[in-house]
């Protein structure tokens, strides 16, 4: 068990790995009410080929898989798993992402029964085809409302061009006649393999007694498999980075042309307070370029180039990152030239300066200190990343700690012309 | 509670909890259908800058160097009361080897408040410009998110085009009838005459917010004595409209009348009966449509219990809307009919009281909830009394309560691609 303990903030992160492999980070906030708990695999939706148990192929599966078996899981003889939080005073949801799978409950009372609940229901799979079938009529319903929305179509178009040839460029619920494919004998195999506790991590945030929690969590686990499972050995095969689709466009019943220009990038592997560090010096640069204190936002701005809704994203999972800026505008060609303008000529940005660099670092210093109050925001941050011998908790340090050489030797790295892309959807 | 003149009160909610301070400041008055759209362009005008931070880079670059501090204007309706508030949400200086950032943001706040981007008593013209731009784009947009698009037209059927079915930030022809004289002369009349409540959250002393303040002028203002809750009566006619677009997925939103006011007599009742219907996973809707049938992803009901309304929706497929609404007319009918368990309402109250707890681990939702005590004039409950009020609730409340629901209204926006 390690116990790390950040005095200036009064926080404390608690961690311990248990003999099946399972690890579990634990963070007490005392002073609240609420305790989270998340239980999550290092499985998302890209992870669509591997070597299942008893093969020695690759096998690839059908896109959607991930979140598909995510719904599926709440799925038990007695009905919906919900319900068994509900009676417990607690709230159930699940997400999955490109790289994550994440079981989730939030409760208020009886936080001991949660964490046995929450640990049984994802490590006792039971798939039927019954429950496989009714699943996939409400999954299409899911795929429907993404499909009306303008902005999730903007973001998948761009990963689209960015990765042409990635299982990122599917969409994480997949299609309508990827799922028609899913079987509970196909979705054991999965589970199987990425749901060893080897490859799985439990998240306790906010009111919990440690010690107290730790013991039934191992005991928990201890009743369970007797099989202790390694971390999970990749082999998926080196993803196709080659190719690249520069630009595309097309039109849809909106109000306003929106723009995305992204830029692909190799920094997925850094690992521990490298990761950290990276992400920082990012949020440090994308800030300072493209931010409301910007020069160059406010000339975008008046020019009528942008509105409130630009935003810049950095996102960082597992085999993939790049950055996305970009929004609503009415004159998308010309928003997406001055958004690379300012990318590929950065060396002459006048916003690229210490007086600037101070003003940001301030800024994002408060910002993690504003975050630290949600459990959520916390919870969410554990689950995304995992940071080793660090955590978030270090993220103030860090911030103090960087210069701007760094910040402008990322760029120099980062903005390369021919790893960039944009997607434009027009109004019809 | 401190009076500081008449109809200006600060109130100070201590709290270690959090590392952050949250301020907020609520002018209130009464809501009227013509002055909806002139204070959503104040809102926006508030946000972009201030005439010693005249544009929006030196605006935010302040921000900034008062280490991320958070600022964000709103305007709300709640029940017959129109609200502008003003926001922020700041590190507590005792995390930095800083001290006095809490006085510097109050002095940002005086500064944006007091001297406002003014000349010759108009509003700059530019920023003016600008933010009316930003706003119509804001309506122009109202037809990408389709789930809001049928909410906000099911309450044009509901309440037939008045100031409780305009939307919050106003309407395109209202707009241009503002200039920026007219809009600074309105914003005057709000800072001189709408009652103000400022509120402070977090490890402060109240002395140090005082003297923070002292710099600041208020005349005094009435209090309004119009009642803050919207008591619908019911309709003659169900009301209901369709309308097509190039969309994949069906959106129904049905509206019900249901006489339920904050902390009124059944108040906790209503807050049961509306888990029970469609706010949990084990309500009627969610259960029958949802995972029997299948026939949807999101299905749930919302109460608003200023204006005694209950709304539900759904996203489905086309060929199959009639069918939803059959079961949403069951099974509000089951309800009345007090077809549901004691586990089910043991169950629905258990997640309300989680609910309700969860909230004081928010610093906004302890701030909302301490001002719709303000608005409705008490009683302030405490943790207990709400546990309280809502374990009294019988199964026979609930059905009594479920049989005055009556369903007003229904909006169908339908998917021309919808399978």
């Amino acid at each position: 068990m390690i116990v790390k303990n950040y005095k200036r903030l009064d926080e404390q992160v608690i961690t311990t790995l248990l003999d099946n492999g399972l690890t579990v980070h634990l963070l007490p906030k005392n002073n609240y009410h609420k305790t989270i708990g998340v239980l999550y695999t290092d499985f998302g939706s890209i992870d669509t080929k591997f070597i299942p148990k008893g093969h020695t192929d690759l096998k690839s599966y059908p896109p959607g898989i991930a979140h598909f078996l995510e719904h599926t899981l709440f799925i038990k003889e007695k009905g919906d798993v919900s319900q068994e939080f509900s009676k417990l005073g607690a709230s159930a949801n699940a997400f999955t992402s490109y790289s994550k799978t994440a079981y989730q409950f939030s409760t208020t009372e009886h936080v001991r029964e949660n964490v046995t609940t929450l640990l049984d229901f994802v490590q006792q799979p039971y798939f039927t085809k019954e429950s496989v079938e009714k699943e996939k009529g409400i999954i299409s319903q899911e795929i429907h409302l993404y499909k009306d929305d303008p902005d999730w179509t903007l973001m998948l178009g761009l990963i689209g061009n960015l990765y042409p040839t990635h299982p990122v460029s599917d969409d994480i619920a997949g299609t309508e006649d990827s799922i028609e494919k899913i079987t509970p004998e196909l979705l054991y195999e999965v589970y199987d393999h990425f749901y060893q506790p080897g490859n799985m991590t439990l998240l306790l945030v906010g009111k919990l007694d440690a010690k107290e929690l730790i013991g039934l969590i191992e005991e928990n686990q201890l009743s369970k498999s007797s099989v202790p499972s390694q971390r999970l050995l990749r082999k998926e095969g080196a993803d196709n980075l080659e190719t690249i689709i520069p630009y595309k466009k097309i039109s849809m019943q909106i109000s306003k042309p929106k723009a995305l220009v992204g830029i692909r990038g190799n920094k997925y592997n850094l690992r521990g307070e490298e990761r950290l560090r990276h992400l920082i010096l990012m949020d440090l640069l994308l800030n300072m370029l493209f931010g409301d204190t910007s020069s160059t936002y406010l000339a975008m701005y008046d020019e009528g180039l942008i509105d409130d809704s630009f935003q810049f994203n950095y996102t960082f999972e597992r085999r993939f990152d790049y950055i996305s800026l970009g929004g609503d505008t009415s004159e998308p060609e010309r928003l997406v030239d001055a958004i690379k303008t300012i990318c590929f000529n950065y060396e002459w940005n006048p916003d690229i300066n210490a007086e600037h660099f101070s003003i940001i670092k301030k800024s994002l210093i408060g910002q993690a200190l504003l975050s630290m109050n949600s459990l959520e925001f916390l919870a969410d941050q554990f689950v995304e990343h995992d940071f080793e011998a660090v955590s978030f908790y270090d993220t103030i340090d860090i911030l103090e700690s960087v210069s701007l050489e760094e910040v402008k030797s990322l760029a120099a790295s980062y903005f390369l012309s021919s790893n960039s892309s944009f997607y434009i959807i027009d109004t019809e | 509670m401190i009076n500081i003149q008449e109809g200006v009160k600060l109130h100070v909610i201590p709290t270690k909890t959090f590392k952050t301070l949250s301020i907020q400041l609520m002018f209130k008055t009464t809501l009227k259908k013509e002055t909806i759209t002139e204070r959503a362009l104040l809102s926006y005008l508030l946000e972009t800058n201030s005439l010693n931070y005249p544009t929006q880079t030196d605006f935010r670059k302040r921000l900034s160097e008062l280490y991320g501090a958070e600022y964000y204007t709103d305007v709300s309706r709640i029940g017959n009361a129109h609200i502008l508030s003003i926001n922020m949400d700041i590190v507590n200086d005792s995390y930095l080897d800083q001290t006095g950032l809490f006085e510097d943001v109050i002095d940002f706040l005086y500064q944006t408040l007091y001297h406002p981007h003014v000349f010759d008593h108009a509003f700059h013209g530019p920023t003016f410009d600008r933010e009316v731009t930003n706003l119509k784009d804001e309506y122009a947009s109202r037809i990408d998110d389709k789930e809001d698009y049928a909410a906000m037209k099911l309450m044009d059927l509901f309440f037939e085009s008045g100031k409780h079915s305009m939307p919050i930030l106003g309407v395109e022809e209202e707009l241009q009838k503002l200039n920026p004289k007219r809009l600074y002369d309105s914003y005057k009349d709000m800072l001189l005459h709408d009652e103000l409540d400022i509120i402070i959250l977090g490890d402060i002393e109240t002395d140090r917010v005082k003297t923070a303040f002292e710099p600041w002028t208020f005349g005094p203002r009435s209090k309004s004595n119009a009642s803050i809750f919207q008591k619908i009566k019911r309709s003659k006619v169900m009301k209901r409209f369709e309308e097509s677009q190039d969309i994949h997925q069906t959106k129904l939103a049905i509206g019900f009348r249901l006489p339920v006011y904050f902390k009124e007599e059944d108040f906790a009742a209503g807050l049961i009966f509306d888990g029970l219907i469609g706010g949990y996973t084990h309500s009627k809707l969610f259960t029958r449509v949802r995972e029997k049938e299948g026939l949807a992803y999101a299905i749930s009901s919302d109460l608003d219990s200023f204006r005694g309304l209950m709304l539900v929706t759904a996203g489905i497929d086309d060929d199959k809307s009639q069918k939803v609404e059959d079961m949403i007319v069951e099974e509000l009918k089951t309800l009345q009919e007090g077809h549901f368990s004691e586990s089910d309402l043991q169950l629905t109250k258990a997640l309300i009281k989680n609910e309700f707890m969860q909230t004081l681990d928010h610093p906004d939702s302890i701030i909302a909830s301490l001002y719709s005590d303000i608005l409705i004039n008490g009683p302030v409950w405490s943790i207990d009394d709400w546990v309280e009020t809502i374990d009294a609730v019988t199964k026979q409340d609930v059905q009594r309560l479920a049989k005055t629901c009556t369903q007003e209204a229904v909006f169908l926006l339908r998917g021309e691609k919808s399978s």
